[in-house]
């Protein structure tokens, strides 16, 4: 397979996968977290409001 | 004055005192922030001679010499060159002609090494290029 | 004009522009980080001194970027929340905080995975590194202050003023390589200058603009639920969430 011959990367594979994939994981990160955040919020509001009915 | 107005001279009054501040912080600092000496520096007698320090410039061209994991090598700013003489592992980088900072004390005229680091340029260009600009250049 | 701005920045009208605005910013961010990889990864070429190495430069050099760009955006908008006390300045720099901190400490972690194999080391104490790593505990001295009042106004007006104070490191972390003798390599990229063959930098350009309408989309999408804590006494939001909204 050509594609991963050329994405080997001779000797400094895992030092740019690694920077890659800690990229990744970092941007899933902050938007798994603002996604949890917006749930929250929404969860909270509701039931203050059903309390204060 | 209206109290926005207040609120800006505020902002500007904390502003200007933190620009002060790290102005005269730098400047109290002054050469000590330099991350190495260039040998021309450790020649006048600006580096710390007897102690650990940094010296930094250019591994002289044809100056290279290994002897199993013990390194000699120049380092130089094209004024005045000092030897250096390490044992262990160099940087990828590490070639004739490159930028290095090697931490060490200067024992006589030899700088004894612990440290070698590499030191590149802000240049990026694939190999043909360069080999073409180095072909120009001759 | 100054009318049309403060209803524009009226909450519940950011609230539905801004839901309009997220899924655009989302789909470039997508496309230009898909067409960034490939410049980075595949379409161009290897260093004539770093070999391959040269690639951690194009997600290493825009998390840099973003981490002083961040920073920036934050400080005028804590500055304009202080000044003319407009709610949401203080919300976009409030959220802000955390998104800059991920990507200053992606700039440290990818410079030092690259330092290694280059320099020879993880990470020394010269004047780029240091300024950089400063800037890190800027945003978490930043972050921390801001939780550590219950009343919103109070924790806006504090951190705000840490945020304007802890600009002047800014320009100290630009200009480091240029003040002092340090390891880390000056810049690229100036006004008028490009120190750089042309597919590396298309690379570089296509994963900031990628980081910048991440940045842009994350900041809509956590200032809106910000939003809505803090104007959940008024009707519009009791309504929208009563009503089911996700």
């Amino acid at each position: 397979m050509e594609i991963f011959t050329l994405l080997a990367f001779d000797k400094y594979a895992s030092y740019i996968w690694f920077s890659y994939g800690l990229t990744f994981i970092t941007i899933a990160h902050l938007f798994i977290r603002t996604k949890s955040i917006h749930r929250d919020t929404i969860k909270q509001l509701r039931s203050k409001y059903l309390r204060d009915l | 004055m209206t109290k926005r107005q207040n609120r800006m001279v505020l902002v500007a009054l904390l502003l200007s005192g933190a620009v002060l501040a790290i102005t005269l912080l730098l400047q109290a600092l002054g050469s000590n922030t330099n991350y190495f000496y260039s040998p021309t520096e450790v020649a006048e007698g600006k580096a710390p001679i007897g102690k650990n320090f940094r010296l930094g410039g250019l591994v002289a061209k044809g100056s290279v010499v290994r002897k199993d994991m013990l390194v000699s090598f120049d380092v130089t700013d094209n004024k005045n060159k000092f030897t250096i003489e390490y044992t262990g592992i160099l940087p990828d980088l590490f070639r004739e002609g490159q930028g290095i900072i090697t931490t060490g004390s200067l024992v006589g005229e030899t700088f004894i090494a612990t440290e070698v680091l590499a030191k590149h340029d802000e240049n990026y260009m694939p190999p043909e290029v360069a080999d073409a600009l180095e072909k120009s250049k001759k | 004009m100054w009318k049309w701005i403060q209803a524009f920045a009226s909450p519940k009208n950011f609230y539905q522009t801004s839901a309009k605005i997220i899924p655009w910013f989302l789909y470039l961010f997508i496309g230009l980080t898909l067409i960034g990889l490939y410049w980075a990864l595949i379409a161009s070429p290897a260093d004539y001194q770093q070999g391959e190495s040269v690639r951690i430069m194009y997600v290493h050099v825009p998390a840099a970027w973003m981490s002083l760009f961040i920073y920036i955006v934050m400080a005028i908008a804590g500055a304009i929340g202080l000044i003319w006390q407009i709610k949401l300045a203080n919300i976009v720099a409030k959220v802000s905080a955390p998104i800059g901190a991920a990507f200053t400490f992606l700039a440290l972690v990818t410079g030092s995975v690259w330092g290694k194999p280059m320099w020879g080391t993880w990470w020394v104490w010269d004047a780029r590194l240091t300024s950089e790593l400063i800037l890190l505990f800027l945003y978490l001295a930043y972050i921390s202050l801001n939780s550590a009042f219950d009343n919103p106004k109070t924790a806006s007006k504090a951190s705000s003023v840490l945020a304007i104070v802890g600009l002047v490191n800014i320009p100290i972390i630009y200009y480091s390589v240029e003040w002092w003798n340090s390891l880390h390599q000056g810049a690229s990229i100036g006004v008028n200058k490009v120190s750089m063959q042309i597919d590396m930098f298309i690379a570089l350009m296509l994963i900031s603009f990628a980081f910048k309408f991440l940045y842009g989309a994350l900041v809509l999408m956590r200032s809106r639920d910000e939003i809505l804590i803090r104007e959940q006494n008024s009707t519009w939001v009791k309504t929208l969430i009563m009503k089911g909204e996700k």
